[in-house]
C-alpha cells in the first residue's frame, strides 16, 4: 500500500508542475504533461476501483492505453522536426489502435490485461525515442544537450520503454506459469512508472529553468 | 508479512538499479554528445577559417592583378610618355640656350626628371615583379627612399637586424602590401613625424616593426567607431597577419606615438597557410 500512497504523491506533485508551468511549456512538452495526466487517472481510477472490491479493472487500461499512447507519440511528432518521421508517428497512431482493438477483440479480451498491445505502444515509443536522439545526435545543434528537456523526456521514455517492454514480455509469460512471479515482475513496471515520473520533473525542470536563463541572457 | 517484505525489498532494488543505470546512460550520452558538439565545432570553425583564407587569398591576388596592371601602365605608357617629353624638354633646353626662357625649362626639365623617377619608383613600388626579382628588403628600402623623396626630407629610415633570409615570393608580396599599408597610415596620421621601420630577422620568425612619433591613438576609440567612420585598414592588417601564420599587434598612446609590429613566422617553421599562398 505505501508504494501506491507514494506512488500517487509523486505523481501528484508531478502534474501540478506541469499545471503550474503550463503556459511556458512548449507543445511536446504539453503533450508528454497530458500523457502523465492520463497514467495518473487511469491509475488512480483502477486502484479506486480496487479497492472498491471490483471484481475487474483490466478493460479501463485496455481503453486508456489508447489516449496514453497517442499522446505520447504527439509529442514526438511535434518534437521531430522531419517530415517523413512526423507522417510515420501520425501513421504509427493509428496503425497501433487498430492493433490495440484487434488485440482487446481477439487474444486478450476486456477482462485480460492488455500486455501484447503494451509490448507494442513500448516498442513503438522507445523507436521515437531512439530517432528523436538520433536526430540530435546528427544535428549536434545545442551546446548543451542536458539542458534540453525533451532529450530527458527521450532518454526516460526510451529506458522505461525498454525496461517495460522486457517486463511485459516476460509477464505475459509467467503469468500462465507462475502468478507469484508475474506479480514480481509487475513490480519492475512499478519501478520503471517511479522512475519515468523523475525523469518527467526533471525535464520540466530543464524546460523552465533554462528557458528562463537563455531569456535573461 | 515476509512475501510483502520482499516485494518491498524487490521494489526497493530494482528501483535503485534502474535509477542507476537511467543515470549512467544519460551521463554516457551527454558525455559523448559534449565530445561530438567539440568535434562538430572545431570542424566548423576549421571550414570558416579555411573558406576565410579562401577568401583573402582570392582577394590579395586580385588586389596583385590590379597593381601589376597599374605598374606596368605606369612603366610602359606613363613613363615611355615622360621620357619622351624629357627628350624634347632637353632640346628645347638647348635650343633655348642664351634667351630668358632657358632657366624657366631648366627647372621644368629637373622637375620632369623627378617626376619620371617618382613614377619609376611607383611602379617598381606596385609591382609583384620586383619582390621576385630583389626581395622584401630590398623593396621596403625602395620605399623607404620613396617616402623620403617625395617628402624631401629623411624622415622615414630602415633597420635591419640579424641576417636576411625569404620568407617566399608569395608571402613576401603580402608582407610588402601590409607595410605599405601600415606606412601609409603613419605618413597620414603621423603628418612629418620621423618613422622607423625595423625588421628584426630572428631564427623562427621576422618581426617588422613601423614605429612612428605622431600623435597616436585611443584604440578603444577606433574600435568603438561607427560603420560610417571606422576603416578596415587595421582589421585588414590583422587578417593578413593571420593568413600567414602570424601576428599583427599595436602599441599606441595618445600623443606618445604609434608602433604597428607583424610576426611572420619563418616559412620551415610554419607550414599550414603556406599551402594557401601558391596562387
Amino acid at each position: 500500500m505505501w508504494e501506491t500512497i507514494l506512488f500517487f504523491s509523486l505523481a501528484t506533485v508531478c502534474l501540478l508542475i506541469y499545471l503550474w508551468q503550463w503556459t511556458s511549456l512548449t507543445i511536446s512538452m504539453k503533450w508528454i504533461g497530458i500523457a502523465h495526466a492520463i497514467n495518473t487517472l487511469t491509475l488512480a481510477v483502477g486502484t479506486i476501483m480496487t479497492s472498491n472490491d471490483v471484481e475487474n479493472n483490466l478493460y479501463i487500461f485496455h481503453f486508456s492505453l489508447l489516449p496514453l499512447h497517442t499522446a505520447y507519440a504527439l509529442a514526438f511528432y511535434f518534437a521531430i522536426d522531419h517530415l517523413l518521421t512526423r507522417k510515420l508517428i501520425l501513421s504509427s497512431i493509428g496503425l497501433f489502435i487498430t492493433i490495440s482493438l484487434t488485440f482487446s477483440a481477439t487474444v486478450q479480451p476486456l477482462h485480460e490485461f492488455n500486455s501484447y498491445s503494451r509490448v507494442v505502444s513500448n516498442l513503438l515509443l522507445a523507436g521515437m525515442s531512439l530517432r528523436y536522439l538520433y536526430k540530435l545526435f546528427v544535428e549536434v545543434k545545442m551546446a548543451r544537450i542536458e539542458q534540453s528537456s525533451f532529450f530527458w523526456v527521450s532518454v526516460g521514455l526510451l529506458f522505461t520503454s525498454v525496461g517495460s517492454f522486457f517486463a511485459y514480455g516476460l509477464m505475459s509469460y509467467l503469468i500462465d506459469l507462475s502468478l507469484y512471479h508475474a506479480k514480481q515482475i509487475y513490480a519492475l513496471i512499478d519501478a520503471m512508472n517511479f522512475l519515468l515520473i523523475g525523469v518527467l520533473v526533471v525535464a520540466v525542470y530543464a524546460e523552465t529553468l533554462f528557458a528562463l536563463k537563455r531569456h535573461n541572457r | 508479512m515476509n512475501e510483502e517484505l520482499s516485494e518491498v525489498v524487490l521494489i526497493i532494488g530494482t528501483g535503485t538499479v534502474l535509477v542507476f543505470g537511467l543515470a549512467a546512460f544519460a551521463i554516457t550520452l551527454i558525455v559523448v554528445y559534449r565530445r561530438r558538439y567539440i568535434a562538430h565545432q572545431t570542424e566548423l570553425s576549421t571550414l570558416h577559417e579555411a573558406h576565410q583564407r579562401e577568401i583573402l587569398t582570392a582577394q590579395l591576388e586580385t588586389q596583385n592583378q590590379t597593381l601589376q596592371h597599374v605598374a606596368e601602365e605606369l612603366h610602359d605608357h606613363v613613363g615611355q610618355m615622360l621620357a619622351v617629353v624629357v627628350l624634347y624638354l632637353n632640346v628645347l633646353h638647348e635650343d633655348t640656350s642664351g634667351t630668358p626662357y632657358h632657366e624657366k625649362v631648366a627647372k621644368l626639365l629637373t622637375h620632369t626628371a623627378s617626376l619620371v623617377d617618382d613614377v619609376r619608383g611607383l611602379s617598381k613600388s606596385l609591382s609583384t615583379d620586383t619582390i621576385a626579382r630583389f626581395g622584401l628588403v630590398a623593396c621596403l628600402g625602395l620605399e623607404i627612399e620613396r617616402i623620403n623623396r617625395a617628402d624631401r626630407a629623411e624622415q622615414a629610415t630602415l633597420q635591419v637586424l640579424g641576417e636576411a633570409y625569404t620568407l617566399g615570393e608569395q608571402t613576401e608580396i603580402i608582407v610588402l602590401r601590409m607595410v605599405q599599408e601600415a606606412l601609409n597610415n603613419a605618413l597620414k596620421h603621423a603628418y612629418d613625424a620621423p618613422i622607423t621601420l625595423t625588421l628584426d630577422f630572428q631564427p623562427d620568425a621576422l618581426t617588422l616593426t613601423i614605429a612612428d612619433e605622431g600623435p597616436g591613438f585611443s584604440m578603444s576609440e577606433v574600435e568603438e567607431r561607427s560603420l560610417v567612420r571606422s576603416g578596415q585598414g587595421l582589421h585588414n592588417l590583422r587578417r593578413r597577419a593571420l593568413l600567414l601564420g602570424g601576428t599583427c599587434t599595436w602599441q599606441t598612446v595618445p600623443q606618445q606615438g604609434t608602433h604597428v609590429i607583424l610576426r611572420i613566422p619563418r616559412p620551415d617553421t610554419y607550414t599550414d597557410n603556406s599551402s594557401m599562398l601558391t596562387t
